[in-house]
């Protein structure tokens, strides 16, 4: 029974990873789809491959540091679930009020809020909460700082240039390379937040020997794979019903201003996941997208859809975590 | 006014008040940040008097 309720909770976290890269496909493809420099089907799977891939470029950081938010002494089949459920129920409700929410946060909303409604707040580890809290600000404006930087630079390197056509066609191509390393950076700092929920099941359940969290490459290969796997496929399934709908209403982005938006984002989610930070990789591409519109006028920003983003950010945690509270005790009534 | 510059400014003033509750070894971090705001502020500043002195 107990296995059998193991594989159901790891599915399901499985699943939580599929719709994490199903939801951001758009981040990664948007831009090399909008300007013409590949294929929707060849956008997709450049953006799945680089998810795919990430586990060998990028360190474990982030995931022993999820695994660790919560004291693994009292991590259990139940409260995992009722974490997930609480994540997924206010991503669910925030897509229906039309909020852009980012799942990471609700996924750490909800561990923190299933643990505090099983053994109140002492088992939360507040370092790493507070670690993760201060960066759902420092990332969107980090990515903001490096993305009106680098356009800044990269215009006054090219304004003087009459070969606009040259210059147009070498950001083009560039793009790829920018495509490639934000959808690394995704895949690393993503996939990274679900092995750690998944370790951390595993160890509460004694299935996993409790050492595997004091190393940051010690974590089984499966459960690597499985989560690498389970983004990839859905940024490949999120990629085709985005390129359908979406495609069009992008057009308005320049190939210059699409490199040094994902540049930026790159960079920041690189730094996040060497210091094993889990970040919104949503927060933080919103983020270089807004320092590149500001760099041209500060009116070619969208600042309500900002605005909506900044209260986002302050209702996710907590927001996911009273749901996981209810949903743990829901659980444990009925079991 | 420049709109850009204050906006910069701000983002220095909150980098440098979420240093105060970043974990020590990420404390740094809101440093370097609110120092780049810091130059983007001024660096949008004088974009901007420049622009204007120019229209005159």
């Amino acid at each position: 029974m107990t296995t059998t309720l193991l594989v159901v909770v790891v599915a399901i976290a499985l699943v939580f990873d599929f719709v994490n890269g199903f939801h951001d496909a758009a981040n990664s493809i948007a831009t090399v789809v909008a300007t013409r420099v590949l294929k929707p089907w060849q956008a997709v799977i450049w953006a799945a491959f680089w998810n795919f891939i990430a586990f060998a470029v990028l360190p474990l950081k982030v995931a022993n540091e999820i695994a660790k938010i919560i004291d693994s002494n009292v991590v259990s089949i139940g409260l995992v679930f009722a974490g997930l459920l609480g994540a997924i129920f206010w991503n669910v409700l925030t897509a229906v009020l039309g909020l852009p929410s980012s799942s990471s946060h609700a996924l750490i909303g909800g561990m923190v809020g299933a643990g505090i409604a099983k053994s109140g707040g002492h088992v939360v580890n507040l370092d790493r909460v507070k670690k993760t809290a201060v960066f759902i600000v420092y990332s969107p404006l980090l990515g903001l700082l490096l993305a009106f930087t680098l356009v800044v630079l990269v215009m006054w390197i090219v304004h003087r240039s009459h070969r606009k056509r040259a210059i147009n066609r070498t950001f083009r191509s560039l793009q790829l390379v920018s495509a490639a390393a934000f959808s690394l950076g995704h895949g690393a700092n993503d996939a990274q937040k679900t092995m750690g929920i998944i370790a951390a099941l595993l160890v509460g359940a004694h299935r996993l020997d409790a050492k595997v969290l004091k190393k940051t490459d010690a974590l089984p290969l499966w459960i690597v794979l499985s989560c690498h796997s389970a983004i990839a496929l859905g940024t490949m399934f999120g990629g085709w019903r985005i390129v359908r709908t979406m495609g069009n209403k992008l057009t308005r982005l320049q190939p210059m201003g699409g490199v040094c938006a994902e540049s930026a984002a790159a960079a920041t989610l690189f730094f996040a996941s060497y210091k094993g930070i889990p970040v919104s990789t949503t927060h933080t591409i919103t983020g270089a997208i807004v320092g590149v519109g500001s760099a041209d006028r500060m009116s070619a920003v969208r600042w309500n859809v900002a605005g909506r983003v900044v209260w986002a950010w302050v209702f996710t945690i907590p927001g996911a975590a009273v749901v996981a509270m209810l949903s743990y005790w829901f659980v444990a009534v009925l079991s | 006014m420049d709109r850009r510059a204050v906006f910069f400014m701000c983002s220095a003033v909150v980098c440098v008040l979420l240093a105060f509750v970043t974990p020590s070894e990420l404390s740094w971090v809101g440093n370097v940040m609110a120092l780049g705001y810091v130059v983007l502020a001024v660096a949008s500043w004088l974009d901007y008097a420049s622009r204007r002195g120019t229209t005159r």
